[in-house]
């Protein structure tokens, strides 16, 4: 048997089959025998097919070991392989496979120091831009023996249009489309010349067939010699399974072969995450002590075909060592990943130097976060574990399936297109200013785009990839920006007259409602008045009837005692009735003040609170105040987003009797976990502004001073440690972002690289957060931090005291409960 | 591993199409232990290649790699392919629940050119190198002891013929 080193796991994972790996690579020697047949025929050979199918595998493990092996009889078994990816600079590509030493011929045919100070790749590029016969003469200037063979395989041709598609507007265009052509002739011209034993194998992407045509020769070439991957039959896909495993003296289980070949079915997208899955399935048997064969049970655990990938991916993330480095891994896989032409991403290989640009981070920082990602578990990125990282070192994501199925990704390929969109047409537009054709920015353009410029802080690198003119369109946001401002003063001071007239309108409409409410009270008062003087009248009258009755009594009571003292009784009765009608009327004077104290709290009842908001993150928790506002008695007539914010959380009030009140709904936030909401007394005229109104205005979150904050909690100088601490509870605490943010910090990778300190004051903060700026998602992951926590040994009694409290803080949010635990606490 | 029907043991040699005259010394000397002896098809397509190859590989009761004209690369495919067909009639005896052993004994014989692999592997001293470089080098090499380890090794399968 051969004596060659088993592998540690058969199945490569993402990445594809490399060249020494074909002992592993089953299946498709069927595949394989086709394609040595049709290249020996035309002697150019394209080998087209979708993404994930396979192409580059079937190149570097099926048919250059078969061409190898003779199994192409009229060429023998000696061949020189020159292996090559065009990029963006597809000539340079070619002389440096070329000129790999020993390639074509001794070394002293093309000597490395002939004096000139040129290198060879130098020389080989000279001598192949000299004319569409540079490789031809390279060949015969090579002395190949006989039987001697040169095949120049061009793995994923279709870089020539991406790269050329991404030059297409620059000042390269011309350069990069004349040195495409010229690639394209070289091989073209090399392929035809019998005398020669060139054969020249292409692999590129089936959707990039039809930009073939751009290139005289090309089109015909391909049709003459095209190989399009087919779908692998079941009994391929199981061999392709079974046989690795069999190479390293394992076994499946024959239930998870038939499973296994169900899952892939004929999508030969499908084949990447089969070999993914099977990477981590034999990880999985290897891990638990090589028992028995590879069972169902170790593909389940490893989340079968349809989770696995996203899985081990999030397990990777999860490894970063906190925000900082996970920042920079969304800005290194959105420099790496492309959606400008397919929808579904496509990879963007990019060199070190270029990524160090892009980024803004150190060369160390990047190398860590790639690291991590291309470790030999994993296999994410390219180049592979231990290959250096210099400065023109590409990296790449080692299969576009990574872009389908890992959801985060998806995300930043998404807001990557979404950000480049946004460049290229600030840039376009800011052209068509400078030619008179365009207007200066407004809203809703000049917000998005100004958000845009925060956010992404875009770098002279990063724009470089997607078109010239990052300064013209910096400089143009920046004059719409001055305009609109000015525009914007101008109004204000016109919408201050308009508020006025506006403020004193509404005073008028609400006297003359006070007014009304006072005249029908005053009608009330005056109709009892009324009623009561006229029955004060009747009772007059009566009295005076009774008086002359009593005359008469009195007349008569000289007959009669008994009447005497009657009459008497009655006068009595008389004057205390008229005594009685003096207190009505004082009691109806003293009943208009009354009424105006009545009417003010009436008023005062109806007092109310407008949310202002500038950023859209801040409208869910926004919503969810209102109930709870009402509740605490205050009207909220709406909430609208504003597109200035200040930088601290403000209550704006406008009457100076208002202060109070103001402080109490100061004193609410704070109980509800907002932080520090600070009452701001507005300047006005008293007079009209409305009484008991207020103005909640919402600091815009700041993502780089929330980045410095959670990375200050931990840092080794008290103090800085202590002010971070105090500035994230008053300004962050009804942030969602803070909030996942710090839930990210205390991961299960992050939490042991924080400090104890740094540990107390991110359970701290958690705990101090606003109920309402929590979502269940949030709720899920803080509960997986608590467990985390509660499992480490040692736990302070501080700490325990926060974990209660954030307990506490849980289970307000399942609640649905606007205060958390701090209101019990709260005065 | 299949005896032919008389019981006389096979002897594959896998060779690169340019080694064919080189490897005829060898092969007469095989032939002379009364050893049936084959060597690789070189002509028809790819797939005939393959299969036809395979076959003879499978068949033989031990195979000998010709380390000549071909190169460390030939040789490191090669080995590759032995491996996987290996795996393949591992795959096969296992569905037969067959017990037999599958493993075609390998040997690796050394011609000329010279080259800094081979002058590894003559350092290293592998068991089951046969080191035809030597002998070619030295007339005082005995052409029996070099193959002495082969016969040896398929005497002990079952006596030679």
């Amino acid at each position: 048997m051969s004596h060659l080193p088993l592998p540690s796991n058969p199945f490569p994972g993402l990445r594809p089959f490399q060249q020494g790996e074909e002992a592993l690579f089953f299946g498709r020697e069927a595949q394989v025998d086709a394609m040595i047949d049709q290249l020996a025929a035309t002697r150019f050979l394209a080998v087209v097919g979708t993404s994930g199918s396979g192409k580059s595998s079937l190149v570097n493990c099926g048919l250059v070991p078969g061409l190898h092996r003779g199994l192409m009889d009229r060429a023998g078994s000696a061949w020189r392989v020159a292996t090559l990816r065009p990029g963006n600079r597809p000539l340079r590509a070619l002389a440096e496979a070329l000129a790999r030493p020993g390639l074509l011929g001794p070394a002293e045919a093309l000597a490395a120091d002939d004096g000139s100070g040129f290198t060879r790749t130098e020389l080989m590029e000279a001598l192949l831009r000299m004319s569409k016969l540079g490789l031809v003469d390279a060949c015969q200037q090579a002395h190949l023996g006989p039987r001697q063979n040169l095949l120049v395989v061009v793995d994923q041709f279709e870089e020539l249009f991406r790269f050329r598609a991404l030059a297409a507007t620059g000042p390269q265009a011309a350069k990069a489309q004349e040195d495409a052509t010229a690639f394209v002739n070289l091989l073209l011209e090399a392929a035809q010349h019998p005398e020669l034993a060139v054969y020249v194998v292409l692999t590129m992407r089936s959707d990039f067939l039809g930009d073939c045509a751009q290139y005289f020769g090309l089109p015909e070439a391909i049709n003459r010699g095209q190989y399009l991957v087919p779908r692998m039959s079941r009994d391929e896909r199981r061999a392709a399974i079974a046989g690795p495993v069999g190479v390293c003296g394992a076994h499946i289980d024959p239930v998870l072969l038939t499973r296994l070949v169900n899952d892939v079915g004929d999508d030969p997208d499908q084949l990447s995450l089969l070999q993914h899955a099977l990477n981590r399935t034999w990880a999985c048997w290897h891990d638990g002590g090589r028992q028995g064969p590879l069972s169902l049970a170790h593909y389940e655990s490893i989340g079968t075909m349809a989770q696995a990938l996203g899985k081990h991916a999030e397990e990777a993330y999860a490894a970063l060592s906190g925000p900082m480095q996970q920042a920079l891994c969304g800005a290194l896989f959105k420099a790496i990943t492309d959606s400008g032409t397919d929808a579904r991403g496509i990879r963007r290989p990019t060199r070190m130097d270029t990524l160090v640009a892009i980024t803004g981070a150190g060369a160390d920082e990047l190398a860590a976060v790639i690291d991590i990602f291309r470790d030999p578990t994993r296999s994410f990125l390219m180049p592979p574990a231990g290959t250096p990282l210099s400065p023109d070192t590409p990296v790449d994501i080692s299969h576009e399936s990574l872009m389908r199925v890992w959801q985060r990704l998806r995300d930043w390929v998404g807001e990557e297109a979404r950000s480049a969109q946004t460049y290229r047409r600030l840039a376009e537009t800011a052209e068509l200013h400078m030619a008179g054709r365009a207007a200066l920015l407004r809203p809703p353009d000049l917000p998005l785009a100004l958000d845009w410029q925060a956010r992404e802080q875009p770098s002279a690198a990063w724009a470089h990839r997607y078109r010239p003119g990052l300064d013209g369109a910096l400089q143009f946001l920046q004059h719409s920006q001055q305009a609109f401002d000015n525009e914007m003063r101008s109004e204000q001071a016109e919408g201050a007259e308009r508020d006025r007239l506006q403020r004193q309108e509404r005073r008028t409409r609400r006297l003359l409602v006070a007014a009304a409410v006072l005249g029908t009270v005053m009608v009330v008062v005056f109709s009892a008045m009324g009623w009561l003087y006229r029955d004060a009248t009747r009772e007059r009258v009566r009295a005076n009837t009774e008086a002359a009755r009593s005359a008469q009594a009195e007349r008569e009571a000289r007959s009669a005692q008994a009447g005497a003292e009657t009459a008497l009784l009655a006068a009595r009765r008389a004057a205390d009735s008229q005594g009685w009608q003096q207190q009505v009327y004082s009691n109806a004077l003293s009943g208009k003040k009354e009424l105006q104290q009545e009417i003010r709290r009436a008023v005062q009842d109806r007092r109310a609170v407008y949310l202002q908001y500038a950023d859209p993150e801040q409208r869910r928790a926004v919503e969810a105040l209102r109930p709870h506002l009402n509740r605490a008695g205050w009207s909220v007539p709406g909430s609208e987003r504003v597109q200035s914010a200040p930088t601290n959380a403000q209550i704006r009030y406008f009457r100076d009797t208002d202060a109070e009140e103001a402080r109490s709904l100061s004193a609410l936030f704070k109980r509800w976990g907002w932080g520090v909401v600070r009452p701001e007394f507005v300047k006005s005229d008293g007079a009209q502004s409305q009484i008991s109104q207020f103005e909640i205005w919402l600091a815009r979150p700041n993502p780089a001073e929330l980045a410095r904050l959670l990375k200050a909690i931990d840092s080794p100088v008290k103090d800085d440690r202590l002010k971070a601490l105090q500035a994230l509870v008053d300004g962050h605490g009804a942030s969602p972002a803070a909030i996942e943010a710090a839930i990210g910090m205390a991961s299960a990778a992050n939490l042991e690289k924080l400090s104890t300190p740094g540990r107390f004051n991110l359970l701290y903060f958690l705990a101090r957060t606003a109920p309402l700026a929590w979502d269940d998602k949030l709720a899920a992951r803080a509960q997986e931090t608590l467990a985390r926590v509660r499992t480490r040994s040692e736990v302070g009694k501080d700490s325990l005291e926060e974990i209660a409290r954030m307990e506490r803080l849980l289970a307000a949010i399942s609640a649905g409960e606007a205060f958390g635990p701090l209101a019990a606490a709260a005065p | 591993m299949a005896a032919t029907s008389a019981g006389i043991r096979r002897v594959h040699v896998l060779m690169c199409d340019t080694d064919r005259a080189a490897s005829v010394p060898l092969l007469k000397r095989l032939r002379a232990q009364g050893l049936q002896v084959s060597i690789p098809v070189f002509v028809g397509d790819a797939a005939a290649l393959r299969q036809a190859n395979a076959e003879l590989v499978a068949e033989g009761d031990a195979l000998i790699l010709f380390y000549g004209a071909g190169d460390e690369v030939w040789k490191f495919h090669q080995q590759s392919e032995l491996r996987k067909q290996a795996a393949l009639r591992g795959a096969a005896t296992a569905a037969t629940a067959a017990t037999a052993a599958t493993a075609v004994t390998e040997w690796t014989w050394l011609a000329a050119p010279l080259s800094a692999d081979k002058e590894l592997l003559q350092l290293l001293g592998d068991p089951h190198l046969l080191d035809g470089l030597s002998e070619a080098a030295d007339p005082g090499v005995d052409a029996a002891d070099v193959l002495q380890p082969l016969f040896a090794a398929l005497n002990s399968q079952g006596s030679l013929p």
